[in-house]
């Protein structure tokens, strides 16, 4: 009797962790984008709006090659294309950058919307199956929570060791960390501060791309309208959550992405318990831990600071 | 040392300069309009017509534009204010809802007391909630040294997951359950604690948000230029060192300017509630709390300047309205124009302060604070 509680016990879950990690995956996309950005020093209140910008076209490339790698690739370049235009008006012209991430985020949803509803075929595109993977399927638990994933997940864990490494090891990452926090002195040790930025905003581009197909190929199918409906504040938050650092946010997001799945799995296990309460925990959470952390969770100095040498 | 920026030259010139960019800004999202109808190959002249009619060509057009206008321009005052004092909060849309849910909770019990006192307390509930949640991210700020831009945007989900929670439990502010269709919301209020209609029977519906909105704009705008607290929010802002030197309390300050700023977004949410929609739902917002945040920019962060700025984004979401009923041009061409004009004024706001700063000479007391130049000259 109890063993078979306890299989029943397992089981469910494994279930949850599987959907949590499945939930999670768009948003690790476009989270570890962000930490690129932030790292750097802008900050982008517009991600919704580029992983919306992106699921769409991602989706209407993969149903026009039906490819479903033609597909991430025009998602990763309008990610691109888009924080490209944010790169322009925040390095380039000095903007707010708050601002402008709330202009891309109308502009996006506007426009995804008005697409969406004349360019019909976008609503349904070739999706990814979730592996199957040999032996390692049959690990109790760790089997069917975490290696029946799509591909997304995967290329998510790998990205992630990579850009822990890049940020972390390489010059390259130093000097993104260099022009978020110092600029003034990256500037003065002959680093290309608006470059570098623009950089890691291009790097922040791709990834949220990715992000964005990751949701309408790699898991619905399709674009609706506005399917992202906060994903791209929720990675933002998971950045913060996260602090800064690649692994960390990822585990952000698997809280988020836990939150999310138990709200789906409650009402099937009749547990009653507020939707809303589970909904509002993982940002309670980032709170108290930034507010019990404090000073040592501080976000990179030069946040949303546009950088200006002193004449 | 020049002052120039505050002499009737260079407020002329700063006006123009403004008014200009403004107009190139407009221009581009008229652009964007005629260009997107033209996709859907519907007459041009057709759209500017159906959007002219929707928001100013009938009593029930130009109630329906003042009603949006209303909530934008609350939130798009307390970002201002805020902003003021140096403070980034982009917590508008959480503390409309708070606000607005305890405006709803209060107006549900003291719907039973003589008019005006139910909507009298509504209102204070409204602003007191809104007020706490903004203090919250205040104190956080002040406490912690949490970033304000963090907390706020954090505290917005959770606004709106209490908010959306109230409805959802029949202990809270849900109507009795009768069957199993009955929808997550509040009972109707009575009529006694709902924003009277301004216009009696007449297809304008315009209530009295606006007219308290106004108030406000007004009120901040004298709070800020006129008195000792606008004067140490505005040295706050300006450099807090030198603030905190001057003997003022930097820690109580910023969390009293961001209970002020909550609180003016919490009437925000109130008017919806108390003026339109007469009981609370979930989701009831569509994001008010972040395009205030850019009709606050588009004004340039000046109270009057956001009045006009509102009634624009007011019209602009009510002409969207014909638009799509006449034009059969999806509204969300209205969500793009909204950005259009909001990337274009962000682009060109730099350019504008470095050449109205250039213009003032190096003085840049005068440059940031023209009317202390103006009053010692």
């Amino acid at each position: 009797m109890s063993i078979l509680a306890i299989s029943i016990g397992a089981s469910a879950a494994s279930d949850l962790a599987a959907s949590a990690a499945r939930l999670a995956t768009p948003i690790g996309f476009v989270a570890l984008g962000e930490t690129f950005g932030e790292a750097a020093g802008i900050i982008n209140i517009g991600l919704e709006g580029v992983m919306l910008g992106s699921a769409l076209t991602g989706a209407w490339a993969a149903a026009e090659s039906g490819s479903v790698l033609v597909g991430f690739l025009v998602a990763m370049l309008t990610g691109m294309g888009l924080l490209g235009v944010m790169a322009v008006l925040c390095i380039g012209l000095r903007a707010n950058q708050i601002v402008v991430g709330l202009g891309m985020n109308l502009v996006a949803l506007g426009a995804t919307t008005l697409v969406f509803k004349s360019v019909r075929t976008v609503a349904l595109a070739p999706g990814l199956d979730p592996l199957r993977l040999g032996f390692l399927d049959d690990i109790p638990f760790l089997g069917p929570a975490f290696f029946r994933q799509r591909l997304t997940f995967f290329a998510l864990l790998v990205l992630t060791a990579a850009s822990a490494f890049v940020l972390r090891r390489t010059a390259w990452g130093l000097r993104v960390r260099a022009v978020g926090e110092t600029p003034a002195a990256a500037d003065a040790a002959g680093v290309r501060v608006d470059g570098v930025r623009v950089q890691a905003m291009l790097v922040c581009g791709a990834l949220a791309g990715l992000g964005g197909a990751a949701l309408s190929i790699g898991e619905l199918r399709g674009f609706t309208e506005n399917m992202v409906a906060g994903k791209g504040f929720i990675a933002l938050a998971a950045v913060i959550f996260g602090r800064w650092r690649p692994w960390a946010v990822l585990a952000a997001c698997g809280v988020f992405g836990l939150a999310d799945a138990l709200q789906g799995q409650l009402p099937a296990w009749q547990v009653n318990f507020p939707p809303s309460v589970l909904r509002m925990l993982p940002y309670l959470i980032a709170l108290v831990a930034l507010a019990v952390q404090r000073g040592r969770a501080r976000p990179p100095a030069a946040l949303s600071i546009p950088y200006e040498r002193r004449r | 040392m020049s002052t120039g920026a505050a002499g009737p030259t260079g407020r002329l010139q700063r006006s123009l300069i403004i008014v200009g960019v403004n107009a190139v800004a407009l221009g581009l999202a008229l652009a964007a309009t005629a260009a997107i109808v033209a996709l859907y190959d519907k007459p041009v002249g057709d759209a500017l017509r159906a959007l002219y009619e929707g928001s100013l060509g009938s009593a029930f057009a130009i109630g329906t534009t003042l009603n949006k206008a209303t909530p934008l321009l609350f939130v798009a005052l307390a970002f201002l204010v805020a902003q003021k004092a140096g403070l980034v909060s982009i917590g508008g849309e959480g503390q409309l809802y708070v606000g607005g849910t305890m405006a709803v909770a209060a107006a549900l019990a003291f719907d039973g007391l003589p008019r005006p006192t139910g909507l009298i307390l509504a209102l204070i509930a409204g602003f007191v909630g809104g007020g706490l949640w903004g203090a919250l991210a205040g104190w956080l700020r002040a406490r912690f040294e949490v970033n304000e831009v963090i907390a706020t945007l954090l505290l917005n989900f959770v606004g709106i997951a209490v908010s959306n929670l109230t409805v959802q439990e029949p202990a809270l502010l849900r109507e009795p359950v009768t069957d199993s269709a009955s929808l997550p919301q509040s009972p109707l209020l009575a009529q006694v604690v709902r924003l009277p209609r301004l216009v009696q029977d007449s297809p304008n519906r315009v209530h009295l948000g606006i007219v308290l909105a106004v108030v406000a704009a007004v009120a901040v705008s004298v709070l800020l230029r006129r008195t000792v607290a606008g004067f140490r929010i505005r040295m706050l802002g300006f450099n807090p060192a030198m603030a905190e030197r001057a003997g003022v309390n930097v820690a109580v300050l910023v969390v009293l300017v961001m209970f002020l700023s909550g609180g003016l977004a919490g009437l925000a949410g109130t008017s919806v509630l108390l003026g339109e929609q007469y009981r609370l739902q979930p989701e009831f917002s569509p994001g008010f709390g972040f395009d205030g945040i850019a009709v606050a920019l588009l004004a340039r962060s000046t109270p009057g300047g956001a009045v006009a700025a509102a009634l624009l984004f007011g019209a602009l979401r009510a002409g969207g309205l014909r638009l799509e009923a006449a034009v059969q041009v999806p509204q969300a061409l209205v969500l793009v124009v909204q950005g259009v004009i909001i990337l274009a004024v962000a682009a060109t706001a730099y350019w504008v302060e470095r050449t109205l700063r250039a213009r003032a000479g190096a003085d840049v007391v005068a440059a940031a604070q023209p009317e202390l130049v103006e009053a010692n000259a």
